[in-house]
């Protein structure tokens, strides 16, 4: 399921895709959000300027059942840090993806509390996802056993990942993005994904970051 | 109608679908200045290579990195410099800043663009626009 990076959609004229999801990456620092979101890797091609500067969010089109679809990826900037996540973060988002690392108990444990603060900001109707990412790791103290029993009292769906793996990364915003549309499909999420008027306020990119990047 | 890729082996991330109407000439010295990305080989070198297209909406990208707000220490200030001027949609614009880099959303090989503040020459007023350099990519398509 490499299906994020291949896909182009356009058309050629006027709207070049079906829907379009804000989807934002949660969980504590150091869980390998980001890993998930950019791997830089530096080099010649990859300046560490870049690097330095890091990544506010990326755009990613795919293909859920022949519609075209535009993911908009968002990583929290570091703010989790001071569980400082401002509202104006989780507007408009209709995925959340809540990622614990599997070699830290602590990360596991807050997932409870990431989940509260969610559904005191996000939207009712933002479809989660559990994530235990760095599952390659062979200091892992969370089992995979556990991030299901997480996922089924908290009734949302799980998978673990290591950002080493693209494939796998992908299939992450892949199914999200999958279980979205869904819900778009069976009007649970009217209004929402049917184009831009559900994510006017996500900053479309277009530089006034300081608003937008909730600082 | 071309296509604008990823120019690295094994990426070839489709980045957007090029509309012409919306190719500008921006100096040589751009590259350099904003320190972008150059297409290694040359060996797919059109004309509009050389070119920046303008993309006036995120959402126009099929897959586009963006990074956050550039620090002054990287670009240093703009004010002194040569100017970057160009014509789009009946305006004369000048570049004013340099907001954010674009990169590959899949390889993050960058900088393939920039988000810059411009000015428009006789009316004054500013804009934020996408600027992606086509010759720090590959142009699928063509011809």
């Amino acid at each position: 399921m490499s299906g994020l990076r291949t896909v182009s959609a356009s058309s050629g004229n006027g709207k070049s895709y079906d829907s379009i999801m804000k989807i934002l990456l949660i969980g504590d620092s150091g869980v390998g959000k980001s890993c998930l979101l950019v791997r830089f890797v530096e080099d010649k091609f990859n300046p560490s300027f870049i690097t330095t500067i890091g990544i506010d969010f990326k755009i990613k089109t795919v293909d859920i059942n022949g519609k075209k679809v535009k993911l908009q990826l968002w990583d929290t900037a570091g703010q989790e840090r001071f569980r400082t996540i401002t509202t104006a973060y989780y507007r408009g988002a209709m995925g959340i993806i809540l990622v614990y690392d599997v070699t830290d108990e602590r990360t596991f444990t807050n997932i409870k509390q990431w989940f509260k603060t969610v559904n005191e900001h996000a939207n009712d109707e933002a479809q989660l996802l559990l994530v235990g990412n760095k599952s390659d790791m062979e200091t892992r103290v969370v089992t995979a056993d556990q991030g299901e029993a997480l996922a089924k009292e908290l009734g949302i769906p799980f998978i673990e990942s290591s950002a080493k793996n693209d494939d796998n990364v992908n299939e992450i915003f892949f199914t999200l993005a999958k279980l979205i549309q869904e819900k778009i499909d069976s009007n649970k999420l009217v209004g929402v994904g049917n184009g831009k008027e559900g994510n006017i306020s996500i900053n479309s990119g277009s530089g006034n970051s300081s608003k937008s990047n909730c600082c | 109608m071309s296509k604008a890729t990823c120019s690295f082996e094994g990426c070839h991330s489709a980045v957007i679908t090029i509309n012409d109407d919306n190719i500008i000439n921006l100096p040589e010295q751009v590259h350099s200045e904003f320190k972008l990305l150059e297409n290694r080989t040359m060996r797919d070198a059109t004309p509009s290579e050389s070119n920046f297209l303008v993309v006036p909406d995120v959402w126009d990208f099929d897959n586009v990195g963006v990074s956050r707000e550039i620090p002054s220490s990287i670009l240093g200030d703009l004010s002194d410099k040569s100017d970057f001027v160009f014509e789009y949609g009946n305006s004369s614009w000048k570049i004013k800043k340099c907001l954010k880099y674009l990169i590959c959303a899949d390889c993050d090989k960058g900088p393939i663009g920039i988000i810059c503040k411009v000015q428009d020459q006789t009316k004054n007023e500013e804009r934020v626009l996408h600027l992606l350099s086509l010759r720090s990519l590959q142009i699928m398509g063509r011809n």
